[in-house]
């Protein structure tokens, strides 16, 4: 009978759930319920499914699908490609941005739904790498659409692309928190 | 084969626009089709899309600079990039290259050509996926084969994708200890997943419906369009650089050149699975005869000018995973080039597609596009 | 040797790097000529004068048979034309669509004369010697707009 008393009933009902979100949400005193508002809620629904478009631009686009594929395997972390923009929250930006197809990247960016979030996977998307200041080079897809998310790299690992994906989860849980 | 749909033949043409965010091809090519119900009337192909300007950026840049630039050209075998240009301004220049550094070149090329016809495969497999019943699965299969390939080069470079291995004059790294143990690890794996996937995919009745008979390319017109590697070897001409103009040292090594008979979608399929054969039999005799010596005949580079050119021109091709990749180099005697130009075999095979194309009917396009495996990294350049 | 034959047989003056020198009006008659030995048409490039305000146009077939590589070279000057290589090799039509996108030569009698790397509305020849890396049309110039950054 004293050990069954030690048993910690929170333990029991909610361990598992409990110690995830415990950062997000707070337990109803004495009951078996969990408060948390719309708003936190639908970050972590959003930030668990983040559904990139299949987008590729150079060389950073092959490290994005090896990302994909075996070893990696985002599809853990609730990221799975999508091929149309219409379904898709998140826009991986993987290699370089040209003049000619900057119009293309805005106009894909527009046919998101919101709420929607780009990263700028290598330096190519983020400042341009090496062509820069070559004519049909766009420095950064900042200058095209914004960007939350900023993956340095030549090209970045898997490993590198994982860790922005974290990154734009914490910042889709944050944002739920102002 | 006989037993295709018939299809009625509509009134009206209608013009559907394919890319350049298209998931099937591979890059960013965007095909401006016209259409007479499901069949193709005519393929207008538009590129551009991932122009860098990287003709230009040589000319401004020393050559020792635009070395691992080039890595990014064609990215998918990013060796062979350098080697090209490496063997140019060595021959422009005369810079000798020890026999080590020969070997170890041969023995990298071979392994990003293997890398390079995984990822090729796995995205073929992917591109025709719906209707093959777990085209996905050959795509995760060759991307975990790919995986143990580039971990070599991981190790021995310290970069995946873009080594930056070569020098004018050898190579930047020697093999590290131990090396032979992980490559003849891979290599065992490699001629049994070969076998396995080629099993696979050809006593698959879907995929054998989708390939053969499909984008039949003649001999003379691949001559004419200037196709070259696969493509080329798929419609049976029996040409390789490696054999026909031997470049660091290949004129030591064993090897076979196969070819296919109709250049349809599946020769070209099959001269692709068979090269990964010989690939490995290469790498497996150029470790086997690594013979000892220093890997470079030219102090290592610091300064960005150390290599200079007489003037002069000079063309050097190599046989990339492609097909013939060159390198023009017009030099006025300073440490950059005045001209530099990029014989991209993508852009060659791809100038084939409006041909291949026509009279096919729309589901064809990824299976002709994937069988020519562009790199939109080196068809714009 | 096909290559020398060639040589003697159209009387060329060859550079000290091995390529071949023709005059671009008797441009039809060599193609024709080459057509026959060396049926693989390699690729075709230019490379630009400012000084002398001239082009030197580049061509490099190939013979499969017999393994063996020929360079073709000749002089234009910069308003010229030359006539386009589409008859004899259709490989000819990307690769002069290419030169004339980022050198401006014309090619007479090509199909499709368009740009192929560059948007349509593109000016100038990136690859000229006289234009600079960073220039680029207004509306392509990204380098002097603006950076977007998120509101939040
Ligand atoms: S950042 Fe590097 S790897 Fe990525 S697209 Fe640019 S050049 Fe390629």
């Amino acid at each position: 009978m004293e050990e069954l008393k030690k048993i910690n009933l929170e333990e029991i009902y909610y361990a598992p759930l409990f110690n995830k979100f415990a950062n997000y949400m707070e337990k109803f005193p004495g009951g078996g319920l969990i408060l948390t508002t719309t708003k936190k809620l639908f970050a972590w629904s959003r930030k668990s499914s983040l559904w990139p478009v299949t987008f590729g631009l150079a060389c950073c686009a092959i490290e994005m699908m090896a990302a994909y594929a075996s070893r990696y395997d985002l599809d853990r972390f609730g990221v799975i490609a999508r091929a149309s923009p219409r379904q898709s929250d998140v826009m991986i930006v993987s290699g370089t941005v040209t003049a000619k197809m900057a119009e293309r990247v805005k106009r894909l960016y527009s046919q998101m739904p919101n709420p929607k979030w780009v990263i700028a996977m290598g330096s190519c998307a983020i400042a341009g790498d090496f062509y820069r200041n070559v004519y049909s080079v766009v420095p950064g897809v900042e200058r095209v659409i914004p960007v939350d998310v900023y993956v340095p790299g030549c090209p970045p690992t898997p490993e590198g692309l994982i860790e922005g994906i974290r990154k734009l989860q914490q910042k889709i849980m944050e944002g739920a928190k102002k | 084969m006989e037993e295709k749909v018939k299809i009625s033949e509509p009134e009206e043409e209608i013009i559907l626009n394919m890319g350049p965010q298209h998931p099937s091809t591979h890059g960013v090519l965007r095909i401006i089709l016209k259409l007479s119900g499901e069949k193709i009337v005519s393929a207008k192909p538009d590129i551009g899309y991932l122009h860098r300007g990287v003709e230009k950026l040589g000319e401004t840049v020393t050559y020792v600079q635009f070395l691992p630039m080039l890595d990014r050209n064609d990215y998918l075998s990013a060796t062979t990039n350098e080697l090209g240009l490496v063997l140019a301004v060595e021959k422009l220049a005369n810079i000798p290259v020890p026999e080590r550094a020969q070997y170890i070149r041969v023995l990298f090329s071979e392994l990003s050509r293997l890398a390079s016809h995984l990822v090729w495969l796995g995205t073929f497999c992917l591109d025709l996926g719906g209707a093959l019943g777990g085209g996905t699965s050959v795509f995760l299969f060759c991307f975990r084969e790919r995986e143990k390939i580039l971990d070599i080069f991981e190790k021995m470079t310290g970069s995946r994708m873009h080594p930056h291995l070569m020098q004018y004059g050898g190579v930047r790294y020697d093999v590290y200890p131990g090396m032979d143990k992980d490559v003849k690890e891979i290599l065992d794996l490699m001629e049994e997943r070969i076998n396995e996937y080629e099993e696979m995919l050809v006593n698959n009745p879907v995929f054998i419906d989708r390939t053969k008979g499909v984008g039949i390319l003649p001999k003379e017109v691949a001559m004419e369009y200037g196709c070259s590697g696969p493509v080329l070897r798929g419609s049976g001409v029996k040409y390789d650089l490696r054999k026909a103009h031997p470049y660091s040292s290949y004129d030591k090594f064993d090897f076979e050149i196969p070819v296919g008979e109709n250049g349809d979608v599946f020769d070209r399929f099959k001269v692709r699975m068979e090269e990964m054969r010989q690939s490995v039999r290469i790498v497996r005799q150029a470790l086997e005869g690594l013979p000892e010596g220093p890997i470079t005949s030219q102090m290592p580079v610091k300064v960005k000018v150390a290599v200079r050119t007489p003037p002069g021109e000079v063309y050097t091709a190599i046989e990339s995973p492609r097909g013939e990749l060159g390198y023009y180099i017009c030099s006025d005697g300073k440490p950059n080039a005045y001209r530099l130009k990029i014989r991209a075999p993508s852009f060659s095979n791809l100038s084939v597609l409006p041909y291949l194309l026509k009279d096919h009917l729309v589901a064809d396009i990824v299976a002709i596009l994937g069988s020519l495996d562009p790199v939109f990294g080196d068809v714009d350049r | 040797m096909k290559r020398e034959k060639i040589k003697e047989e159209l009387k060329l003056e060859e550079t000290k790097d091995g390529f071949l020198v023709f005059k671009s009006s008797e441009f039809y008659h060599v193609m024709e000529r080459i057509k026959k030995d060396f049926p693989y048409l390699s690729f075709i490039t230019a490379v630009h004068f400012p000084q002398e305000k001239a082009f030197d146009v580049i061509y490099a077939f190939r013979n499969i048979d017999e393994p063996e590589i020929i360079f073709l070279k000749t002089k234009i000057k910069e308003e010229e034309k030359l006539p386009s290589a589409y008859k004899f090799y259709k490989g000819a039509d990307w690769m002069e669509r290419e030169i004339y996108d980022l050198f401006g030569i014309e090619f007479e009698n090509h199909p499709d004369l368009r740009r192929i790397v560059l948007p349509e509305d593109w000016e100038g020849h990136p690859l000229r010697k006289d234009y600079p890396i960073n220039k680029a049309p207004e509306k392509y110039d990204y380098r002097k707009k603006p950076v977007l950054r998120r509101e939040d």
